[in-house]
């Protein structure tokens, strides 16, 4: 699969392992990965945009502030991103988010760490590994 | 992974990492573990985690593992680190997320057998005022000027509102407000999410139990916490919420560019940090005291809360039934201490991250009814296992900067737990065994289950041994409230 991302074994909390060809489709499928851990559910109502633009000193530390701001949206705005269309140049990025109203979210997610974390170039794709403090 | 051959061990619970172990280490990794929680220790990157820590500028004397050691994110929970002020390093991912995550303990006069009946009627009662599950949001809603208040007051803040007694301040770490919070140091968005969730148990591995005294060890002590053998008593587990989450991830995310400005290198992102006499490490200082300060009061407003539903199930049914404090403790912080290093007095910022303050007899930091018996120290198990009361001791103070194992640790990841333990039969098993559970979440309740954590008696027998903290009570499940 050239994109995707699988559950790694962390004891204290939740780590995931994520692939993609390319930054943006990296971004967004750990975007993905998290809310598939947190278990969100959201009300069938008219959805809504939310744009962000975020700048960063490197790729991890834009990868980690993304998710954040996704986190505070989430738990401020009860808003969740169904679906987003991303761009990344010179570590500046640009998200429009169209949002659906939070019913909830079934497990926390404290904050996204920068625990090892390192962006790698691995043939074609690119890879990650996070750690979510839960 | 620390090969177990770069262990030395010293006697039968402790070991040391030299600090030849590795090029950048500046001072040894001392681990207080059995040879059985040391195999458990190895299992993970628990000791990769303390060396990285054992590495950070101004780190001073050893680092110290406790028994209960699991892996982290940066920092080892169940790790210590004392930082020389001010010119050693404060590292917020060293401190963690939930800034003030702590333990507070009420007892009662109230026998289990006589209570039994009204059991269930006491959990609904303590889950409904003690809001729980992610996201939640407490009874009243901050202002602005509130949450500065509380920032600067802690515990004091709640009390002036009516949450509390003066008893309660009194026996709570540093008296439930650490000095030095400074508002302005906190972002817009973590008052945001502040404001709203002060009086709130969270999710995750925070819970609100009732246990009884089970066995007593020092009847002395036990009688001055007012601990009596076979009656209730409530532990509330929880910290400083949203607020201190949003506080850690700022600081984390700005000290990226703020360690390489000070030429500090990392072996670890997450440990990034920041000299305590510059600007952003003071700034980060006042910012965590705001925080702490924070889940001080959230714990005071939340123990009145249990307190009030206590006594409203118990009303007209069984007599004296009030709850009391008996202590609170933090064990993810950082604070100013002075302490006794190399032969001398030290003024230093002591990290503890999954690690518990054991102040010893005779502290000026204690409260009076403690200062002949030690600080009451807090040791909660894992919802089908046994909690401890301990005292901190003397000896604690020369060997591990005046610090304690915080829980039993967690031996088992979450992935695995979720797969191979199921949240219903767990909930039915640990009722079978006479414990009621209040789960916001099933999968959430597997993840907690006792299976995934290390025997806490044996982790407790570690601490006691070294002399870290001594034996006062253990206590048994009998309801848990779990977000």
């Amino acid at each position: 699969m050239e994109i995707g991302f699988i559950e790694v074994n962390h004891t204290a909390d939740w780590s995931v392992k994520v692939w993609a060809p390319d930054l943006p489709g990296l971004f967004s499928e750990c975007l993905r990965a998290m809310l598939q851990m947190m278990k969100v559910e959201y009300l069938d109502s008219n959805s809504e945009k939310q744009a962000i633009d975020l700048q960063a000193m490197d790729s991890e530390s834009l990868l980690v502030a993304f998710l954040n701001e996704v986190l505070f949206i989430l738990e401020t705005k009860r808003l969740l991103p169904v679906s987003q269309t991303l761009s990344i140049q010179s570590n500046v990025l640009h998200c429009d988010f169209r949002c659906v109203p939070l019913r909830g979210v079934k497990k926390e997610i404290k904050a996204v760490t920068f625990h090892n974390l390192e962006i790698k170039q691995m043939g074609e794709r690119l890879e990650v590994v996070l750690v979510f403090d839960v | 992974m620390v090969d177990f051959h770069a262990l030395h061990m010293l006697n039968e619970y402790e070991w040391e990492i030299p600090k030849t172990y590795q090029a950048g280490m500046r001072v040894p990794v001392r681990i207080f573990a059995s040879k059985r929680l040391m195999e458990a220790a190895m299992d993970d990157l628990s000791l990769e985690q303390a060396v990285n820590a054992a590495c950070l500028p101004g780190v001073i004397g050893q680092v110290v593992v406790m028994p209960d050691v699991h892996q982290g994110y940066g920092f080892p929970i169940g790790g210590v680190a004392a930082m020389r002020y001010p010119d050693g390093v404060i590292s917020p991912g060293a401190i963690g997320y939930d800034i003030n995550c702590g333990v507070r303990l009420l007892a009662s006069h109230v026998l289990l057998d006589e209570a039994r009946p009204y059991l269930r009627d006491l959990v609904v009662a303590l889950d409904q005022s003690c809001p729980s599950g992610v996201g939640t949001e407490g009874a009243r809603k901050l202002t602005e000027k509130e949450l500065e208040l509380v920032c600067r007051m802690g515990s004091g803040w709640a009390l002036k509102q009516g949450y509390g007694t003066q008893q309660d301040l009194r026996r709570t770490e540093a008296e439930g407000c650490l000095p030095g919070a400074d508002p302005g140091a906190v972002s817009s968005r973590a008052k945001e999410r502040g404001r709203p969730q002060l009086g709130t148990l969270g999710a995750g591995n925070h819970f609100l139990e009732v246990d009884v005294v089970d066995t007593i060890f020092d009847k002395e002590a036990a009688n001055i916490m007012g601990l009596e053998e076979g009656c209730l008593v409530v532990q509330i587990h929880c910290g400083s919420r949203g607020f201190g989450h949003q506080i850690c991830t700022d600081y984390v995310q700005s000290f990226q560019g703020v360690a390489r400005h000070y030429g500090i290198n990392l072996t670890d992102r997450e440990l990034v940090c920041a000299p305590l006499d510059s600007p952003e490490g003071k700034q980060y200082f006042s910012a965590m005291t705001c925080a702490a300060n924070y889940a001080f009061a959230n714990r005071q407003i939340l123990a009145h809360n249990a307190r009030i539903a206590f006594e409203t199930v118990l009303a007209g049914k069984i007599s004296h039934a009030s709850l009391y404090q008996v202590y609170d403790i933090a064990h993810n912080m950082g604070k100013l201490e002075t302490h006794i290093i190399e032969g001398k007095s030290q003024r230093v910022c002591v990290h503890r991250k999954g690690a518990t303050r054991s102040f010893g007899p005779g502290s000026p930091e204690i409260p009076e009814e403690y200062q002949k018996i030690g600080q009451p120290v807090l040791v909660p198990g894992s919802m089908g296992t046994a909690s401890w009361v301990l005292v901190g001791t003397t000896e604690s103070m020369s060997i591990s900067f005046g610090s304690c194992c915080h829980g039993a640790g967690r031996v088992m990841s979450r992935n695995k737990a979720k797969h191979s333990i199921r949240g219903d039969e767990l909930r039915n098993k640990l009722e079978k065994q006479g414990i009621f559970i209040q789960a916001g979440s099933l999968s959430g309740l597997a993840e907690e289950a006792p299976q995934a954590y290390k025997d806490v008696d044996a982790v407790v027998q570690t601490v006691s041994e070294v002399g870290l903290a001594r034996k006062v009570a253990r206590l048994q499940p009998v309801a848990v409230v779990k977000g």
